[in-house]
């Protein structure tokens, strides 16, 4: 259980019933959302928010899936949130992105097992998460000169202020993780 | 005052086993000063809690995209 409720079945509610088939059709969740998102039951309105920033950023757009889901895990990991970090390393693994290559993510600063493009927006992604402040033009250069493009390296920027978000939610909800989830 | 993460002797709350069972929390947050129960005390629903979480992810989640994009304040460069 969650610090909020948690509403498994939303066939009793039009809106949020369309909300979650949609999310599972997306492959969040199986036979109901995933807890980040039934932790939002109370609140429908919302959950069509988040769940459409959530689709717009994660889901959509032109980078790599796994690039995405790389930024969101090593920024769970900076901002210690366990529910998320065990989320998107599980997403990684399905995309079949090698176990060197995840736990290089993880564990290494230097991200040494991620190909330098990547490992530029990774870096990037961290530190915009962390201080965005501290984020220089020659960050952004960087990325340039590896062939991003600014509308790429926006994206970058979105899903790391976006793995923030989900990571707040997660903590402060208590949502547990799928299949940890004890009596309720 | 000290909410989150505070003390309930700080805020004046009675102990837990005191207290009716509003939320039960499920880690990070403190048992002894549980901030649904705090937010209940003071006339907030779950959903208005709810709404207040969101808002502090989402400021989160603008701050970044203003700092990291540079944005100018839309007077500033107006009357530039």
């Amino acid at each position: 259980m969650s610090r909020f409720s948690q509403t498994g079945d939303a066939s009793d509610n039009v809106k949020l019933d369309f909300l979650y088939k949609e999310i599972i059709d997306h492959g969040l969740g199986g036979d109901k959302p995933i807890n980040w998102f039934t932790a939002q039951s109370a609140r429908p309105d919302i959950l069509e928010a988040t769940w459409g920033m959530f689709k717009g950023i994660m889901l959509q757009g032109v980078l790599p899936p796994t690039v995405k889901q790389m930024i969101s895990m090593t920024i769970a990991m900076q901002n210690n949130c366990r529910y998320c970090t065990v989320a998107h390393t599980k997403a990684l693994e399905g995309m079949g992105v090698p176990t060197d290559v995840i736990e290089s993510c993880a564990k290494d600063p230097d991200l040494a097992q991620v190909p330098p493009p990547q490992r530029g927006m990774l870096k990037l992604g961290l530190k915009a998460a962390r201080n965005p402040q501290s984020v220089t033009d020659e960050d952004l250069q960087t990325l340039r000169d590896y062939g991003l493009t600014d509308a790429e390296i926006v994206e970058v920027v979105m899903v790391a202020a976006w793995s923030n978000f989900l990571d707040i939610w997660a903590d402060v909800s208590g949502i547990k993780i799928e299949g940890e989830e004890g009596p309720s | 005052m000290p909410v989150l993460g505070g003390t309930c002797r700080s805020i004046g709350l009675p102990p837990k086993s005191s207290r009716p069972d509003i939320l039960e929390t499920t880690g990070g947050w403190s048992n002894d000063c549980y901030w649904g129960v705090v937010l209940r005390q003071l006339g907030v629903d779950r959903r208005e809690t709810m709404e207040a979480v969101m808002m502090a992810a989402l400021a989160n989640f603008v701050n970044t995209w203003a700092d990291v994009s540079s944005i100018l304040i839309d007077q500033e460069e107006e009357s530039e």
